[in-house]
């Protein structure tokens, strides 16, 4: 390791090890036996030669600020540290609007770098800190303030460059012209080759080692008015996200149980009280002019004016104004990336992650509802519609006491889970002991065509073993 | 000094927000220190919140009092264009968009119901900050 990294770049010493041995959820800790830090890919290519012969498993990590403990080494093997070093930003196109990126970059870095250097350029930001690493929320399919629009994180993937199994260095995506490095222009397209990411993206960092990726960016629009809504009927948020989806005017919806809110505005132990709003949402819209942002806004408002006709109670409010006057905490949950201080608060974080068929909503609601109570939990759920309307994301997300309150929680999300995958949710960014549970009724071909891209990627299974039960 | 009970429920933080921002204003102090008045407020479409001025604290229940001295009707976007100068109280009235019902108890209790409520929103609409994290962390 020495003879490959530096000196510097490698530790087994017990004190450095222990910061990667956990994170935030329940998932069991593990020790690895060293962590390095790369500086380039040739020492990558080295260490993946020497980890498959020596059978020893190789766990990428960036930032450590995954809901599923994805970087827990559970046996063992070498943490590769990205964020370190290779975490440059490496070129913004402004013309055909993308970042190329290494895997340390953070979403706080690079929302710096637009705003300094290219201000009428955006990214996608998720409901996540601004020290969380882009990479491993884009191949992982993360969730983003423009989810109504494009959809997922890795909906906005150009292309990425990777480390296989036997130590070649592939690039994928348009930028896959030439033999050595390509040029810095050439990651504009996913498509129209054979669709090879589609190999990395969402597999955990289980069949190569991802060591830069291009990622859209977006105009920013001068006009932003989000709205604040309301939600008075358990359920009513269920249709509203099916309809405001297919209205194309909105950014992104982030719909949440109204002690989320709670919790977020610093409220310690949040309860709904009669007359409170089940559910509220933060929705950003925005515009070219004052023109267009009046129409969307007509458009949004029929919406509701619709839905209220037919029997919902919904309430759309200037979510600016709103904030700025009761609460400008509340501006946390809309200017991503942000540190949701109240939800790290305790020692244990963990959710139920999924991607839901909307018109499930509202029995996905109803019946997790029960189970909250059941536990004598607080609903804490998280709602979107992404891509116009063509699916939504579900999400009941919990901090937690780890020494105190664990077992509780888990028992929970673990009947949380069976609920949501009955009705057909699919969770991401998932933990093993849930994807236990997804094998038991995923169909069998595709367990089998898993399993032999698997072994044909990765045949001594080195790359972050234990993922997808690998 | 003014004690302003942290309270749980939405409406009641909102004006604990609101009042807390002139926590050290003489004038603010001056005027509900003593006042011992019970208000009513019941924004639309929230449920009503009783504001009790208590010698030098500020409570909250979260319901209408019967003994009220004055009670509220408004809808939270009223709320709004009153708090950032798009419509004044009169007009508010005028339009039938607030309803302030007991001031036949009291005819001294609106102007300082103005000053206490109406004034105090439209100073925290005004101010030009909007990160939460550079707020006066001893008012706010």
């Amino acid at each position: 390791m020495i003879e490959i990294f530096g000196a510097s770049n490698v530790t087994n010493k017990q004190v450095d090890l222990y910061p990667y041995s956990y994170d935030m959820t329940e998932n069991e800790s593990h020790m690895p036996d060293f962590v390095v830090i790369p500086e380039n890919n040739d020492q990558l290519v080295q260490l993946i030669k020497f980890c498959n012969q020596f059978i020893i498993p190789i766990i990428p990590y960036t930032t450590g600020n995954n809901v599923g403990g994805l970087t827990i080494p559970d046996y063992g093997g070498i943490i590769v540290d990205f964020g370190k070093k290779m975490n440059k930003i490496l070129h913004i196109d402004d013309n055909m609007m993308y970042a190329l990126v290494e895997p340390g970059v953070t979403f706080g870095q690079l929302k710096k770098h637009l705003e300094e250097n290219y201000p009428h350029l955006r990214y996608s930001y998720p409901n996540a800190p601004p020290y969380a690493g882009i990479m491993g929320n884009a191949l992982l399919s993360g969730m983003t303030n423009l989810g109504a629009k494009i959809g997922s994180m890795a909906d906005g993937l150009n292309g990425l460059e990777v480390i296989t199994a036997d130590g070649d260095i592939v690039r994928i995506g348009s930028c896959f012209y030439g033999e050595s490095e390509a040029e810095l222009d050439s990651w504009w397209c996913r498509y129209p080759m054979p669709d090879l990411l589609g190999l990395f993206v969402n597999w955990q960092g289980t069949t190569g080692l991802v060591t830069k990726c291009s990622v859209q960016l977006w105009p920013k629009e001068p006009i932003e008015k989000p709205q604040l809504v309301l939600f008075f009927g358990l359920t009513d948020v269920g249709p509203f996200l099916r309809e405001v989806g297919r209205a194309e005017v909105v950014n992104d919806v982030a719909a949440f149980s109204v002690e989320v809110a709670k919790m977020e505005v610093g409220i310690p132990e949040p309860t709904r009280y009669p007359g409170e709003p089940p559910y509220t949402a933060v929705v950003p819209i925005s515009a070219k002019t004052e023109k267009q942002m009046e129409a969307k806004l007509e458009i949004f408002k029929n919406v509701i004016d619709d839905l209220n006709k037919k029997g919902t109670n919904i309430q759309s409010i200037d979510y600016y104004e709103f904030s700025k006057l009761f609460n400008l905490k509340a501006r946390n949950i809309y200017d991503l990336p942000s540190q949701i201080l109240s939800l790290h608060e305790y020692s244990g974080l963990t959710w139920f992650g999924a991607y839901a068929p909307s018109h499930k909503f509202e029995e996905l609601i109803e019946r997790t509802d029960e189970l909250y109570h059941k536990h004598g939990i607080p609903p804490f759920n998280y709602l979107k519609i992404m891509k116009g309307g063509h699916y939504g994301i579900f999400r009941p997300i919990f901090r937690f006491k780890k020494f105190t309150d664990q077992e509780k929680i888990v028992k929970l999300v673990d009947e949380i889970a069976d609920v949501c995958i009955e009705l057909g949710c699919i969770p991401y960014k998932t933990p093993s002991w849930i994807t236990t549970k997804l094998r038991k009724k995923i169909n069998p071909g595709w367990l089998r065509l898993f399993e032999k891209i698997k072994s044909c990627m990765d045949p001594n299974n080195i790359f972050n073993p234990g993922r997808w039960n690998t | 000094m003014i004690n302003i009970e942290f309270p749980d429920d939405l409406i009641s933080l909102s004006l604990h927000t609101v009042f807390s921002y002139r926590k050290n204003d003489k004038k603010f102090i001056k005027a509900v220190k003593d006042w011992n008045k019970k208000i009513v407020l019941h924004i639309e479409p929230f449920y009503p919140v009783t504001v009790i001025f208590e010698g030098s604290n500020i409570k909250f229940e979260r319901k209408e009092m019967d003994d009220f001295d004055l009670k509220l009707n408004i809808h939270i976007n009223t709320m709004l264009d009153i708090a950032y100068g798009r419509l004044t109280p009169i007009q508010a009235m005028d339009q039938k968009k607030m309803e302030l019902i007991g001031l036949e108890k009291d005819p001294k209790i609106m102007p300082k119901f103005f000053n206490v409520f109406v004034t105090s929103m439209s100073m925290v609409a005004a101010d030009p900050n909007l990160n939460y994290f550079e707020l006066n962390k001893e008012t706010r």
